[in-house]
C-alpha cells in the first residue's frame, strides 16, 4: 500500500459519521502535511501519530463511562419510581 | 413493589449488563481525581506557550509527566473507576512521549512541543469532563 493509498483512506475516514474518527483522520492528515513540509521530523511525526491512538483510547474509555453514567441515571430513576409506587 | 419493577430489568439482561449496572451504581465523583486532572490540563495549557525555550520546555515536560504518572497511580486502585484508569494510562503515555523526545538528545522542534502540550491539554479536558459528571 502506497502513501497515496493511505491518504485516500484517511480522506474517506474524514467523511465518517463518528466525530472521533473524523477528528482522528483530520489530525493524521494535518501531521502528514506538516511532515511533508519539513516542519516536524520523522520521529516527531511517529510520536504524534501515536498520540492519535492514545486519544482514541481515551475517547473510547470516556464513551464507555458515559454509558455507565446513563445507566446510573436509569437505575436511580427506576429506584425512585419504585419508591414512589 | 420496588423489587417487582427492578428485578425483571436485570433478569431480561445478561451478566455483562448486571456487572455494568453494579459499576454504574457504585461509581462516585472524586474531588482529588478531578483536581489532579484539572492541574494537568492547566499546566499543559501554560506550558504550550513556552515551547521556544528548549531547556524550559524540557523541564516543563518532565514536571507534567510526573503529574500524569501520579494521576495514573492515584486512580490505579480506586474501585469502580476502570475507565478513568484506562484513560490515565493513555494520558501518561502521551506525556512520556514528549519527555522521551527531549531525552533522545535530538533537537525537539517548537511546533512539535506545542502540539504535544495541546494534545495533552485536550485529552486532560476530555477526562476532566467525564470525571466532573460522575454522580455525587
Amino acid at each position: 500500500m502506497s502513501v497515496h493509498d493511505l491518504e485516500i483512506q484517511l480522506s474517506e475516514c474524514m467523511g465518517s459519521n463518528s466525530d472521533t474518527t473524523k477528528d482522528a483522520a483530520h489530525q493524521a492528515m494535518q501531521y502528514t502535511d506538516m511532515y511533508k513540509a519539513g516542519k516536524i521530523t520523522k520521529e516527531e511525526y511517529v510520536e504524534l501519530m501515536e498520540d492519535i491512538k492514545h486519544s482514541a483510547n481515551i475517547n473510547q474509555a470516556m464513551d464507555d463511562m458515559q454509558y455507565l453514567q446513563n445507566l446510573n441515571l436509569a437505575i436511580n430513576g427506576l429506584v425512585n419510581l419504585a419508591s414512589a409506587v | 413493589m420496588k423489587i417487582l419493577i427492578i428485578i425483571p430489568v436485570f433478569l431480561l439482561s445478561g451478566c455483562a449488563f448486571l456487572n455494568d449496572s453494579i459499576e454504574a451504581y457504585l461509581m462516585k465523583y472524586d474531588t482529588n481525581e478531578y483536581k489532579i486532572v484539572t492541574e494537568i490540563r492547566y499546566e499543559a495549557h501554560l506550558n504550550k506557550q513556552n515551547c521556544q525555550d528548549t531547556a524550559q520546555s524540557k523541564s516543563n515536560a518532565i514536571a507534567l509527566q510526573n503529574k500524569t504518572n501520579f494521576f495514573m497511580m492515584f486512580t490505579q486502585h480506586l474501585p469502580h473507576d476502570r475507565d478513568i484508569q484506562i484513560a490515565s494510562v493513555e494520558l501518561d503515555k502521551m506525556a512520556k512521549g514528549l519527555v522521551d523526545r527531549y531525552n533522545s538528545g535530538q533537537p525537539v522542534s517548537a511546533v512539535f512541543c506545542k502540539i504535544k502540550f495541546e494534545n495533552i491539554e485536550q485529552n486532560a479536558e476530555t477526562i476532566q469532563k467525564s470525571t466532573g459528571s460522575k454522580p455525587r
